[in-house]
């Protein structure tokens, strides 16, 4: 095929299926997907998780190896609870670049309010990882990990 | 017969369309781990080494040997940060050393003769023993003095036809934001990582002891070049670099979840001495065919970037496909079509979600002998993923890393998370 031929073949073919296949059409088939809307106080745990950690940290939770970590079977995510809102409220952009293991940064997330990261909290080490919770994150116990960030 | 894709792009809007071609794919060579990736009629695909472990740019000696770079020491299959595959016995299976304990990292190539490989910090070189095809020696720096990163720290090289060394220095961020990847954050203006990073810089290619310097960089704007090649007939490199991410975890009032799965492209471009490819101030939206402002620079999702200020891309893909490598195809093995342009591995996404992700596969660019692009892109292997949909790259079977071409002419194709290396064939 010379290459005029193969742009008119790719054109063509182009022009014949543009109509036929809709990209987004074809990745929204059978999942939910988390909107701005969803972010607002009132979000549910896993609301809040489909807005602010799924794309790095996946849909299930088990993150890109060399990227994000798993939270799955992380020992943060299963810690004390001040000790995991205090990770989460801070990231780890102010970490210097040798100390972190895996190439991307988490932001921080101190935007969000107490009550907000206890829900998200709870769905990630409940839902997602399967913590034994006998101790869940509650809103006070953020409000002590932000008072001692401050 | 499916699965044979094809990306449609005006020429000179460079917009993408994910389209359909006519079925093509020949009955595709399984792997050992049952995968079939499909290629073009007349083409056969094969597994030369699996198993390896996280091998990302390769490169094959005249003599038939295939060096790979691996990112991190930790994820090889023996020990070392190179991987030399060779068949000493002639009997067509190739057998893999690992060595270079010292080393870790992507690039690299051959030199006239040479090994270079590219560390996070520093571009070396080794003599090769030709009894054993392996680095002879501790090696030299050729240019050093990198900065430490996490985030793109790998250093892809390429060599012209004058004796210069080309480096792509990664940017140490997403976006330049003043909080890293925190929602709203503005970007910093001028953005100061772009002196050292964020860019293709220019060196010679045998000097040693070269020290990075902002000095020598050749063009900016580049947030990650992973792949990029010297076209002899254009007498220039192309590039293909990763766009930014997160437009609407970090901008939810201006772009959705499925513009966010989808923008900004992947940009192909010729390389020139002193061009700004937008990086952060821009990125491209090839639904619009148009660069627009960032958002971290006040754009809203709708601002055109300033006319004529930034290169135009000579092709896009849809967001997040990561372009992992490039090369020009030199050889004379494949048809006429194919002979001087550009094949290109994608990585895959990991940060479509909750869309499926994307790429995982090798896509070509008609690109004429004289550097002009002459054709649409077209998805040539397709397949590596092993599974559709994908909602994770972690249960992705293959994710394409580097690309080399033969002394047959045949094409290399590398794989990080299989540990793979395929030879891509013209048999008719």
């Amino acid at each position: 095929m010379t290459a005029e031929g193969a742009r008119g073949a790719a054109l063509g073919a182009g022009l014949a299926l543009a109509a036929g296949l809709g990209v987004a059409g074809l990745g929204l088939a059978g999942l939910s997907v988390a909107g701005p809307a969803q972010a607002d106080a009132a979000a549910s745990g896993r609301a809040l998780y489909e807005t602010h950690c799924q794309s790095c940290h996946q849909f299930d939770g088990g993150g890109v190896p060399n990227f994000q970590p798993s939270l799955l079977d992380s020992v943060l995510v299963a810690a004390e609870p001040r000790t995991l809102a205090a990770y989460v409220l801070q990231g780890t952009a102010d970490l210097p670049d040798t100390a972190r293991a895996y190439n991307n940064v988490m932001p921080s997330f101190r935007h969000l309010s107490d009550a907000e990261v206890a829900r998200l909290l709870r769905y990630v080490r409940g839902d997602l990882a399967g913590v034994d919770d006998a101790e869940p994150v509650t809103p006070e116990a953020v409000a002590e990990a932000r008072a001692g960030l401050d | 017969m499916t699965g044979f894709t094809r990306l449609t792009a005006a020429l000179g809007a460079a917009t993408a369309l994910l389209c359909a071609a006519p079925a093509l794919a020949q009955a595709p060579d399984q792997t050992a781990d049952g995968v079939e990736v499909s290629v073009p009629e007349g083409f056969t695909i094969t597994p030369v080494a699996q198993g390896l472990g996280c091998v990302r740019h390769i490169a094959v000696h005249e003599d038939g040997t295939i060096y790979g770079a691996m990112m991190r020491r930790s994820c090889a299959a023996g020990d070392g940060g190179l991987v030399v595959l060779r068949d000493p016995d002639g009997d067509g299976t190739r057998e893999a050393t690992f060595t270079g304990a010292d080393l870790q990292g992507t690039g690299i190539a051959l030199y006239r003769g040479r090994l270079y490989y590219g560390t996070d910090t520093a571009i070396r070189r080794y003599t090769l023993d030709p009894e054993t095809g392996l680095p002879a020696g501790a090696g030299e720096v050729i240019v050093g003095g990198f900065d430490e990163q996490s985030q793109h720290a790998v250093k892809p090289i390429a060599f012209d036809a004058q004796g210069h060394l080309y480096v792509s220095v990664g940017a140490p961020s997403n976006a330049c934001q003043e909080r890293m990847r925190t929602p709203g954050s503005p970007g910093l203006d001028p953005c100061p990582q772009l002196d050292r990073a964020g860019g293709i810089w220019r060196y010679d290619a045998e000097a040693t002891g070269q020290r990075h310097t902002t000095d020598r960089r050749f063009a900016t704007g580049t947030r990650n070049a992973m792949g990029l090649a010297y076209h002899p007939g254009a007498d220039r490199l192309f590039f293909a670099s990763h766009g930014r991410d997160d437009l609407h975890r970090l901008f939810p009032d201006l772009y959705t979840v499925e513009q966010n799965a989808e923008l900004p492209s992947e940009e192909v471009h010729r390389l020139v001495e002193g061009g700004d490819y937008g990086w952060p101030y821009t990125y491209y939206d090839h639904e619009k065919g148009r660069r627009m402002v960032a958002p971290e620079y006040g754009g809203d999702g709708e601002t055109t970037a300033e006319p004529g200020r930034y290169a135009e891309p000579v092709a896009t893909i849809p967001g997040h496909w990561a372009p992992n490598d490039l090369i020009v195809y030199t050889a004379q093995a494949f048809p006429e079509r194919y002979r001087g342009g550009l094949f290109i591995a994608y990585h895959g996404s990991w940060n479509r979600a909750p869309l499926p992700q994307r790429g995982y596969n090798v896509v070509f660019v008609p690109v004429s002998a004289d550097g002009e692009r002459v054709g649409a892109p077209e998805v040539f292997a397709d397949g590596f993923k092993g599974r559709e949909p994908l909602r994770s790259p972690r249960n992705a079977a293959h994710r394409p890393t580097g690309l080399a071409i033969g002394p047959d002419g045949a094409l290399y194709v590398a794989d990080d998370q299989g540990g793979t290396i395929w030879k891509i064939a013209y048999d008719r």
